[in-house]
């Protein structure tokens, strides 16, 4: 009874305020950025959402490519919700063998792109990618990160998603425009 | 199972009353056995009595004699053919003379519950699962052990992780009583099974009907109640020891049970632990679906002269459940692609103990303790208190630095109390009113998760008041009651947006139930009940406040701030019918309409995250109704061979669209046959038995309502046989089965994982249970 008894003499107390969590997981802001060979172009494309899921709408930055253009893409993952932002790129880039990313145009463009990098089993990563533009045409881009893909099934290596599995942690699209 | 007076006064105390007069060896003890659901008397049912090691089986009018005995200690055993034997001990002081009521038609679990001291429920419809059905079902979960009963199905998360679903409602609507205490957790979760080990019970009841007043909001869709077995006055050392291997799994379960009488007081202690690996469907291994558990509980009670009983209960659940590796998903793109393999994704092609995430890790407690005192003869008093600690968390796969961290981790502190006063009134009626408090603390563990909790952290506070009247009126019992509730709750959220921000949302609840309940025996062979009840329920915290990714669902969820109560009213009607013990029927009928039904509606719109786009559920109200029939029927064929029969048919749509609801119990049929096999050399109770079960196809389901649509109808094979071999003081029991006897190839309706994988394949389990 004496247990009841404090128990209900401690309920009438106000609640503390929860511990807002550290969400050092979460990836923000997304960017690829394409620089052209020759170094006379350079774009970006951002898909930024500062609170995460919920909350307000993300913002998304496209870009335009130039025609028959060779561009070295890079990837940069940021945790912004941080001060200073938390760069999550290299801890994708050291868990490389778990990650993979996938670029697919849904068939809207003839783009051509290849992975510049590889994990340490000498499988892709595809935080560095060579993109190679056709002629101008206007299109969609969508990047995929997968966690715990197969990357040995066939096609994976090739920048083919379907026999990939594994979890979704990013799924960003990309609205393209080709000059 | 004793009888004692119908009175709740002379419940209690009814052990105290052997005197002794004398010394010498020319007692008698005699007694009559009675079939507990029918009233008939029950001819050859065996009485054991030792130590003397005399033997007797009674009459045609269920009756023994014992002659010539001295002043002693005994332990007398009643068995009878398809009954659950019954053992009790006696000091004998004086001639003695029982009635002992076996529940014969058990294995129908057919029978009204009128336990020693639960006597509101005799105009109930429930169903009771008794223990020895709880030992055979030793390897399964609570809600898998009931889930045999006509009209009750389960909610799964694979094979190791179940709801018990009552007519259609689960979750916030079916309240689980463990030990008079109402469970308590994150019942809101479709993967949140209950944390009750179903070897504390000594039976298990299914209350269908909305009566069980005593239990406020939780019994709008009805109630499962856990009862522990009352301990006696035996004052040797007892107990069993339970063990069952099964092959699907490689799994191992063992249980130990020890109980003891002496002048400090009864008690009873138990533990249990299960290890059990990945589950095979009929094609291949079902990756990360192993689970372990450890329990352990222990039950105290003492007399205090004839007035005063006091008794303590303590229990410890623990268990870790995997889920299958292959259906943890991110994004509606990763669902459509896991929907549609031949073989879920990381199915491993071998056997593993190993529990990865995802996974869940819960803990759960209960102390309980009550007084009971007896005023007079007529009024008897209780307290009670029950303190329930639970602790969920929950782990997703995620990137490596955050893989041992929990994505979910709420720990949740209940505080019940209860004083009720029952008073035999003059006229012959019983009154029982009671008061409750109820104290909830929920708190999410952000600081391990490093996410935004699903639901936010909150405090409950809950008053209650309710009064239950019955009476019997020479064949009519008649039963109303009515309940109050009140309940203050205040909830935390933080914000979506960032910066974050706390806020803080306090609402207040009153709700109101009533029941009516009557029985009438038109003859010993036919009996009628009805049953109606008026019951709202607040809305709960994952209802009103819940926010944000539902990650085995790829959905993102909105709780809504706005919801009220939702009304049901439900009736039942139950015919019963026995002919000449040859034939057993029981037909209940039953619809249930709630008004302002809470459930989660898909908005139609998508809202875009950087690692996808998710559909957006909002929880909402609208009119429902739930109607259908629980059919059951035996017939003893010959003296051996028994064939039982149970279908269940329901409908749920919601009333002014005429949508039907989803995840509603599909149709599904029972048929099974018994052979009971002649006594040889030291085996009894020899029986071999085969089954089969049919799950209709769900046809209440537009297109577009689910991911994928209903799966197909099934078939499933089953058999078993049981055996007991009898030494002088001990026995034991041996029981082997088969499920899914034919390895066929099916997903079931109301299992999640269907979206996935196939459901299991065969599994043969071996059941070892020894009685000291």
């Amino acid at each position: 009874m004496a247990i009841g008894l404090f128990a209900l003499s401690s309920c009438t107390k106000e609640k503390t305020d929860p511990v807002i969590p550290n969400e050092e997981e979460l990836i923000t802001t997304f960017t690829y950025t394409l620089i052209s060979s020759d170094l006379s172009d350079t774009a970006t494309f951002v898909f930024k959402d500062l609170d995460g899921p919920g909350g307000n709408a993300p913002e998304l930055t496209s870009d335009t490519l130039l025609a028959n253009t060779l561009y070295n893409g890079s990837l940069t993952l940021l945790n912004e919700q941080e001060v200073p932002a938390e760069d999550i790129t290299e801890e994708v880039e050291e868990e490389g063998a778990e990650h993979q990313f996938f670029y697919d145009t849904k068939n809207t463009l003839s783009i051509n792109i290849l992975y510049a990098d590889a994990d340490i089993d000498g499988n892709p990563i595809g935080l560095k990618t060579t993109l190679e533009t056709m002629g101008a045409e206007n299109g969609v881009l969508q990047i995929t990160l997968r966690h715990m893909p197969d990357k040995t099934a066939p096609g994976v290596a090739d920048n083919d998603i379907t026999n990939a599995g594994g979890e979704t942690d990013i799924e960003v699209s990309f609205d393209v425009e080709i000059q | 199972m004793w009888k004692y007076n119908k009175q709740a006064s002379s419940i209690i105390f009814v052990l105290c009353s052997f005197l002794a007069i004398g010394q010498n060896c020319n007692y008698k003890i005699t007694g009559n056995v009675i079939d507990a659901t029918t009233g008939t008397f029950l001819k050859d049912a065996t009485i054991d009595l030792n130590p003397v090691g005399q033997q007797k089986l009674t009459d045609a009018n269920g009756s023994f004699t014992f002659t010539q005995l001295c002043q002693n200690q005994y332990h007398i055993r009643i068995a009878h053919m398809g009954c659950s034997p019954e053992v009790l001990y006696l000091d004998l002081k004086k001639d003695t003379s029982f009635v002992i009521y076996l529940y014969h038609h058990i294995e129908l679990m057919n029978e009204v519950t009128v336990h020693g001291e639960r006597n509101e429920q005799v105009s109930q419809t429930s169903s009771t699962i008794n223990e020895s059905e709880i030992a055979a079902n030793a390897n399964k979960n609570i809600a898998q052990t009931i889930e045999n009963i006509a009209g009750v199905s389960s909610l799964n998360t694979g094979a190791g992780i179940s709801k018990p679903i009552i007519h259609g409602l689960y979750g916030n609507r079916v309240g689980i009583i463990n030990n008079g205490i109402a469970q308590s957790g994150q019942q809101w979760g479709n993967d949140h099974a209950p944390e009750i080990d179903p070897f504390v019970a000594n039976h298990i009841s299914v209350v269908k009907g909305a009566s069980a007043l005593a239990y406020g909001g939780v019994n709008l869709g009805g109630v499962v109640l856990v009862e522990p077995a009352t301990l006696g006055t035996e004052p040797h050392l007892h107990g069993r020891v339970n063990y069952v291997f099964q092959t699907n799994g490689l799994g191992n379960t063992l249980n130990v049970q020890l109980e003891k009488s002496n002048s400090w007081g009864s008690w009873r202690v138990l533990g249990t632990t299960k290890l059990i690996g990945d589950r095979k469907s009929p094609t291949y291994y079902l990756t990360n679906t192993g689970n372990r558990e450890l329990n352990f509980a222990g039950q105290y009670e003492k007399g205090f002269g004839h007035r005063l009983k006091f008794s303590a209960y303590f229990s410890h659940f623990q268990t870790q459940l995997g889920i299958l590796r292959g259906s943890h998903i991110s994004n509606s793109s990763d669902l459509i692609l896991a929907m549609f393999r031949d073989e879920p994704f990381f199915t491993k092609d071998y056997f593993s103990y190993q529990i990865e995430a995802p996974s869940q890790k819960v803990k759960h407690q209960l102390i309980k303790y009550s007084l009971t005192y007896l005023l007079d003869d007529h009024q008897v008093i209780e307290f009670k208190n029950g303190i329930q600690i639970n602790n969920r968390k929950e782990f997703d796969v995620r990137r490596n630095s955050y893989n041992n961290s929990p994505s979910l981790s709420i720990k949740q502190l209940n505080n019940f109390m209860e004083g009720v006063y029952t008073n035999v009134l003059s006229g012959g009626g019983t009154l029982k009113s009671g008061l409750q408090y109820t104290y909830i603390n929920n708190t999410n563990d952000n600081a391990a998760t490093d996410r935004l909790p699903l639901i936010p952290d909150y405090q409950s506070n809950q008053m209650a008041a309710y009064a239950i009247y019955q009476k019997y009126i020479s064949k009519l019992y008649v039963e109303v009651g009515g309940r109050y509730d009140y309940r203050y709750l205040q909830a935390i959220t933080i914000s979506s947006t960032f910066p974050r921000e706390i806020k803080r949302e306090n609402r207040d609840f009153q709700n109101y139930g009533f029941s009516a309940g009557a029985k009438y025996s038109f003859s010993s062979a036919f009996i009628a009940k009805a049953d109606f009840g008026i019951v709202q329920r607040a809305p709960e915290v994952n209802e009103l406040y819940s926010s944000g990714l539902h990650q085995g669902l790829a959905s993102i969820e909105y709780g809504n701030p706005n919801l009220h109560a939702e009304n049901s009213i439900k009736a039942l009607l139950t015919v019963e019918s026995n002919l000449k013990q040859k034939v057993f029927l029981q037909v209940t009928g039953y619809y249930q309409q709630i008004i302002d039904y809470i459930y989660l509606k898909p908005t139609g719109e998508f809202e875009l995250t950087i690692s996808g786009s998710f559909p957006v559920f909002e929880y909402t109200q609208t009119d429902a109704r739930i109607y259908g029939f629980d059919f059951l029927t035996s017939y003893q064929a010959t003296e051996n061979l028994k064939f039982v029969l149970k279908y269940a048919y329901l409908k749920g749509d919601e009333i002014k669209v005429d949508i039907p609801l989803i995840y509603m119990p599909p149709n599904n049929l029972l048929l099974s046959a018994n052979y009971a096999l002649k006594n040889w050399g030291k085996s009894t109770n020899n029986s071999v038995g085969i089954s089969g079960k049919y799950v209709a196809q769900q046809k209440g389901y537009l297109p577009g309502q689910d991911f994928l649509a209903p799966p197909n109808a099934y078939f499933l094979l089953g058999a078993e046989a049981n055996t007991s071999f009898k030494f002088t003081n001990n026995m034991l029991d041996v029981g082997l089965r088969a499920e899914n006897l034919l390895n066929t190839v099916y997903r079931d309706y109301l299992n999640r994982m269907r979206y996935f994988a196939n459901d299991l394949g065969i599994n043969v389990s071996l059941r070892l249970t020894f009685h000291f």
